[in-house]
């Protein structure tokens, strides 16, 4: 019994740390979280100035689009609460530091977990994710009963894992390439910022992307057709 | 008084021939550069629809906007941490010491990493979107120059605006936060986000006021010759001003930081 909740204390341990070094400089904090929240809503702010002038973006309302891109925030502030170390596990690799983690006798990737948290961008994306799903839920033709926020809960939990597995899979892809950033940015973060648009307005080649190469459709874009009941890309 | 202006220009030189280094992470720039011009492209078609144009402007306007002003975007830029982190991490005492002025020094590093942006990522970026996504070409070879002319002031304003944040870092130390929160003002201002000519008329009207309208789509309008003579001289009027407005602000506020200036450690 007590090796089952071992992990979970070793984490816990580790999370009060992280904490309190990351409040040692509090204005600094509060900045940042500030700061990460004013980036995501400025891609925000241009679908709602976009919208005043049209009244869609291919066929996708104020609200259905809000509700997509809610979703995108939702799970980002999740992963980053939970698993910032395997999004910069591969600087660790790079600078030498990953022997550490091999000689301490405990799981490897618990250890990188536990180690690094990131608080702050949690907090700037979650408040984002929060404001979007409010304002959306209501206004898009859902009828909020058990099944479908419980299908909501897995969406999000799924949503967490897809993101961390592609994160899982860059990182140690720098065992062999050593420094994998660029491809990272490539790959991820750009196609992150376009993942809250309706995957039906891409072009062909893209919308394979988003689907076969970096899963962000089954994040956002399928579960939300699912909520909305979107014919597009039916056929 | 007659500044020596070799130091400089080796500054210049190699910062340009730093970014020789990094291959691969030039290709991957230029890469992502066109990418983010087709999604945008590809999402403003869908806005478009089945409609040429749109309160008068054609949709190879819009498609044209998107490949320069992102590729300009990614081209002319001001890396915000030179000065903060010669403060952050202690090395402008060294700096300080030197016979030469430290903001022409960082002045020249910018210039320098721009030209190579310019002659090796934006030249790639723009003949590639621009030859699938449909570039107009210029109105005339005149608006062309014209076009370049103010672009130089245009970058200047992003030079500036980020020296002032830079400035701060006597205080803020880590300006990251500062620098995150400047650039998502101008992308949504300065039309790399959504063209000037769809802002609702409060917010087109407000940012006459601001400098944002004139660093990189002013130059746009004037290249697809949208622009009258006496809008042109208006525009550079205004370039101007802000360029010095700006200019004198983050000097001020440098005089006033390097008194204050406190290095924990070394």
């Amino acid at each position: 019994m007590r090796k089952l909740f071992e992990p979970f204390s070793f984490y816990f341990q580790h999370s009060k740390m992280l904490t309190k070094t990351r409040m040692q400089y509090k204005l600094d904090a509060f900045l940042c979280c500030i700061a990460v929240f004013v980036r995501e809503s400025a891609g925000i702010v241009g679908v709602f100035l976009v919208l005043q002038t049209f009244n869609n973006i291919g066929g996708w309302n104020m609200q259905e689009l809000f509700f997509l891109f809610s979703i995108i925030f939702l799970t980002y502030s999740f992963l980053v609460f939970l698993f910032s170390g395997i999004r910069d596990f591969s600087n660790i690799v790079n600078n030498g530091e990953f022997d550490k983690y091999l000689l301490r006798p405990r799981s490897v990737l618990l250890q990188i977990i536990s180690a690094n948290s990131d608080y702050f961008a949690a907090i700037g994306h979650g408040t984002l994710g929060l404001v979007l799903f409010i304002i959306s839920a209501n206004s898009i033709g859902t009828d909020w009963s058990f099944a479908n926020i419980l299908y909501l809960i897995i969406t999000i939990i799924g949503g967490v894992l897809i993101q961390a597995s592609i994160w899982l899979l860059f990182s140690c892809s720098s065992f062999f390439l050593i420094k994998t950033d660029s491809l990272k940015d490539f790959l991820y973060w750009n196609t992150r910022k376009f993942a809250g648009y309706p995957l039906s307005v891409f072009p062909g080649f893209i919308q394979k992307l988003l689907m076969f190469v970096i899963p962000f459709a089954f994040v956002n874009y399928f579960p939300a057709q699912y909520f909305l009941h979107k014919p597009d890309l039916a056929n | 008084m007659v500044i020596k202006m070799n130091p400089y220009i080796e500054y210049g030189k190699k910062a340009f021939a730093k970014n020789l280094v990094y291959r691969s992470d030039y290709i991957i720039g230029v890469f992502n550069t066109v990418i983010m011009v087709f999604i945008q492209v590809a999402i403003w078609r869908a806005i478009y629809g089945s409609n040429t144009q749109i309160n008068g402007v054609p949709f190879s306007y819009v498609a044209t906007s998107f490949v320069l002003s992102i590729c300009f975007a990614a081209a002319l830029t001001a890396n915000d941490f030179v000065l903060a982190d010669k403060v952050l991490y202690g090395s402008i005492t060294t700096e300080l010491l030197k016979p030469i002025s430290i903001n022409l020094c960082i002045m020249a590093d910018t210039i320098g990493n721009n030209l190579f942006k310019l002659i090796m990522q934006f030249a790639p970026a723009v003949i590639i979107s621009g030859l699938f996504l449909g570039l107009l070409p210029p109105a005339s070879v005149l608006m062309l120059l014209l076009c370049v002319f103010s672009l130089i002031f245009g970058f200047l304003i992003v030079y500036y605006i980020s020296y002032i944040i830079q400035a701060c870092s006597f205080w803020f130390t880590n300006v990251w936060s500062l620098s995150v929160i400047k650039n998502s003002v101008i992308s949504i201002l300065s039309g790399t986000l959504i063209p000037l000519w769809f802002l609702p008329d409060w917010l087109a009207a407000a940012i006459k006021w601001t400098p944002f309208d004139v660093i990189y789509f002013a130059p746009i309008q004037i290249y697809l010759g949208q622009m009258n003579t006496q809008e042109i001289i208006f525009t550079f009027a205004k370039q101007i001003v802000w360029v010095l407005l700006f200019a004198v602000l983050g000097m001020f506020i440098y005089k006033k930081g390097i008194k204050k200036l406190c290095i924990a450690g070394g």
